[in-house]
């Protein structure tokens, strides 16, 4: 292991070349740690006040069947990678990644499951994820799914731990499904970056027929995506008209993620949509499941989780 | 024949008064099935060859009696397992003797469905077909079709993660669900997602759909619906082998121009279907593909050209393109009728599911035949070739004694091939008690274990469903007493 060098790391941040060292890093813990990958989504969640770890050593495709459009590849290669690698076989993923700044990895795009534009048509980084090899919070090196398209063997981990913030288990390799550009749909997502230049910046994810309300009062800067059903919302505070833009999301059916803010703002308050209690027990649930000693960035998302 | 978990005796013994209880908690008597020939109608599902009638069944008509039917099973250790339409193939909906079933299939209501939103919320007992139905005059679908579609339930589709022929294009269930009304082991009701595109927080959906109902009970579905395509037109071509059929398919996938279907058939096959629908099969080639696209008049005309060019290049001796709606119908009714006419030239049949990367298809292809050789078992194979989903259907007589053994031991030799080519042992039909014991050729012991891990956390006495899934001496539960399937007549 070595500490990172480049990249949106944090100082110190212990880096290692093999996901058995990895894990065998884990297996040994006594005290918790932040999972990191290209760090582009660094600030989004609570901060995570532990020793960081970073993916960005394992790297590189492991698996590519141009002619099955199935690419493998660890945890820590670079979208940008990915997409040369893609684009030499006139091949794209299957997904929009997000970069708020940095260098986003594969990991990195699949355990945020943050989708970009394209949701409607070729669906959320979770819609393509094949099977993962993953690390659990014992140390535990394991792989789900598989390398085909129609597979329900056993539960679907590898979706499960999609959008799961790296809280329940460490991505260290992952199998996706990739597309002929032939099949690329215009991006939209316009004004965009004028969102993303605002200090609080908010995006809603709306039942379409609630979505157009909330748009309309929203004051600041504003992008719309999938059809409507997406807002991006930036500001110069945290809430619209003196609501609560995650009450109001939820009033409305949908939820909202805080995905720009000032880290002094994100310490006392949540990113991530507070969930009914119900719902909350249930996330419990899978937290014990995969990382019962609570290791692997705790309180990220929400309290304990 | 696989074994099953011992019942619980002591459970049995409370069977009067788990009844009594149960009737009070439905507040109808009507809804509590306890007569033994009654009961006989819970006995099995698609696969016919395990029979168990279940102690007790329970219809629930609310999600509120199904979260007291839990919460009591909960709270007495009773094991409780729902049924939708009872049509796994992989023996998902069978039931133990000490098994009380909450039948869904009561909970039938379509309750709302949302145009701007391209929505419908719907009670997990709906068929999958009938959600279709009900919104065709918007100019909606529910694009996930297994072949069962017009028995087959939602509440099942979630629970297998169910594909069909035209999720080559669209995609299987969990790319389609957006939310569902979840009852937990112990009684609690939990609403996950709805009517926006993603969730907050963990992938729950995607943990729950495919779980094989073991981790809780969903009683409401909101499923995403798709613009119904201009027009589509499916198109026949006979090849004179099954290895030029399997090598066309792997060619066209290649191309990345997907079509909405490609469905394989042999000859064992395409004489079956032809026999038992009259859909125009080419009744002299040794395999058939059924090949869809769809669009507009001009994007099908460009399509089917593309698709002919193909099949000429890998040696078509046939293709005909569907004349009109109602060829193309029956042509689709041929194919989802498929597994019922195999049931008109073999006595029994047990059909498999592994996946296999398409490029792989002629050579797996070649090697199921030599299995079914080896042990002397004519093997039909009708199937999703487009994503390498496979259907061997392995044809026996169940009246020989000690066949299913060796139908078994055939099954296991196909999913191993299927595995070593980069596949896995099933597809769609999930892996209930058919496939519980090859669960250990895809995962280690500790990839098993997390599994499991998660089953124990939502269902610590591991009542709801219990013995599929995974291999017994794996959980611990002794294999002790077998329950003895009995084939089908």
């Amino acid at each position: 292991m070595k500490a990172a060098e480049t990249g949106a790391q944090a100082p110190n941040s212990l880096i290692f070349d093999t996901p058995e060292a990895l894990a065998s890093h884990v297996a040994q813990l006594d005290q918790p740690i932040a999972v990191q990958g290209g760090g582009s989504k660094a600030g989004i969640g609570y901060p995570v006040d532990a020793a960081p770890v970073s993916t960005l050593g394992l790297a590189g495709v492991t698996y590519f069947e141009p002619k099955e459009f199935v690419l493998g590849a660890r945890a820590g290669t670079l979208i940008t990678d990915l997409q040369a690698v893609l684009d030499e076989h006139d091949l794209i993923l299957p997904f929009e990644p997000i970069a708020l700044g940095g260098e986003p990895t594969l990991g990195g795009v699949i355990a945020t499951n943050l989708g970009g534009a394209e949701r409607e048509s070729l669906g959320a980084p979770r819609d393509n994820v094949l099977g993962a090899q993953y690390i659990n919070g014992k140390g535990e090196l394991l792989k789900a799914g598989g390398r085909v398209v129609k597979n329900v063997s056993g539960y679907d981990i590898p979706r499960g731990l999609s959008g799961s913030w790296g809280t329940l288990a460490i991505l260290t390799e992952i199998t996706i499904k990739v597309l002929p550009k032939a099949r690329a749909v215009a991006q939209t997502g316009e004004g965009l970056d004028a969102v993303m230049a605002s200090p609080f910046v908010w995006r809603l994810s709306l039942p379409r027929d609630r979505a157009g309300d909330i748009a309309a009062a929203w004051p600041g800067v504003m992008a719309q995506q999938w059809d409507g059903a997406l807002l991006w919302l930036g500001g110069e505070a945290e809430a619209l008209q003196g609501r609560d833009i995650h009450a109001l999301a939820a009033a409305a059916g949908g939820h909202a993620l805080l995905v720009q803010s000032p880290l002094e703002h994100r310490r006392h308050n949540p990113c991530f949509q507070p969930l009914s209690d119900g719902n909350i027990a249930l996330h419990r649930l899978l937290k014990r499941a995969f990382d019962p000693g609570g290791m692997l960035n705790p309180g990220r998302m929400y309290e304990g989780i | 024949m696989l074994n099953m978990p011992s019942p619980s005796s002591a459970v049995l013994a409370r069977r009067e008064t788990i009844a009594s209880d149960l009737r009070q908690l439905l507040g109808d008597d009507e809804l509590l099935i306890t007569s033994a020939n009654e009961l006989k109608g819970y006995e099995t599902d698609g696969l016919a060859c395990y029979r168990t009638v279940p102690m007790l069944v329970a219809l629930a008509e609310t999600t509120e009696q199904v979260a007291a039917v839990l919460k009591y099973c909960n709270d007495n250790g009773v094991p409780v397992m729902a049924r939708g339409a009872g049509t796994s193939l992989a023996g998902g909906a069978l039931p133990q003797l000490d098994t009380v079933v909450l039948g869904l299939s009561k909970m039938n209501e379509i309750l709302d469905v949302n145009t701007e939103n391209k929505t419908a919320v719907v009670q997990a007992g709906v068929t999958n077909k009938n959600i279709s139905v009900a919104v065709d005059d918007l100019g909606l679908f529910y694009a996930p079709d297994p072949s069962s579609q017009i028995a087959c339930t939602i509440g099942g589709n979630v629970a297998m993660n169910s594909g069909g022929a035209h999720c080559l294009k669209y995609g299987v269930t969990t790319n389609h669900i957006l939310g569902v009304k979840f009852v937990t082991m112990d009684g609690e009701i939990v609403e996950i997602g709805g009517q926006a595109y993603d969730l907050p927080g963990y992938d729950l959906l995607g943990m729950i759909v495919g779980a094989e109902g073991q981790l809780g009970v969903v009683t409401e579905v909101t499923v995403r619906l798709m613009d119904k395509p201009e027009a589509a037109r499916p198109l026949l071509a006979g090849f004179d082998s099954a290895l030029d059929a399997g090598a066309c398919v792997a060619a066209i996938m290649a191309t990345g121009r997907t079509p909405v279907a490609i469905e394989f058939m042999d000859r064992p096959a395409i004489l079956a279907c032809e026999r038992f629908t009259g859909a125009g099969y080419p009744v002299e080639a040794q395999a058939l593909l059924i090949i869809e696209v769809e669009g507009s008049e001009a994007e099908i005309a460009e399509e089917l050209a593309f698709v002919e060019g193909m099949a000429r290049d890998h040696g078509a001796i046939s293709l005909r393109v569907a004349e009109d709606f109602a060829s193309a119908e029956n042509i689709w009714k041929g194919r989802k009728s498929a597994f019922g006419a195999i049931g008109q030239i073999s006595p029994d049949y047990l059909c498999m599911d592994g996946t296999i990367p398409v490029t792989k298809l002629p050579d797996v292809l070649e090697q199921i035949y030599a299995i079914g050789a080896r042990f002397g078992f004519e093997i039909a194979n009708i199937f999703h070739a487009g994503d390498g989903n496979m259907h061997p259907l392995i044809m026996y007589d169940s009246h020989r004694p000690g066949v299913l053994d060796e139908v078994e031991a055939c099954g296991a030799e196909i999913l191993k091939v299927c595995v070593d080519a980069g596949g896995c042992i099933t597809g769609e039909h999930g892996v209930g008690i058919e496939k519980r014991d090859h669960m250990p050729l895809m995962f280690s012991p500790a990839e098993l274990n997390q599994m499991k891990e998660i089953k124990r956390q939502f269902d610590p006495q591991w009542l709801l469903n219990g013995g599929k899934v995974f291999p017994l001496e794996e959980d611990g539960v002794p294999a002790g007493q077998v329950v003895p399937g009995r084939a089908a007549a």
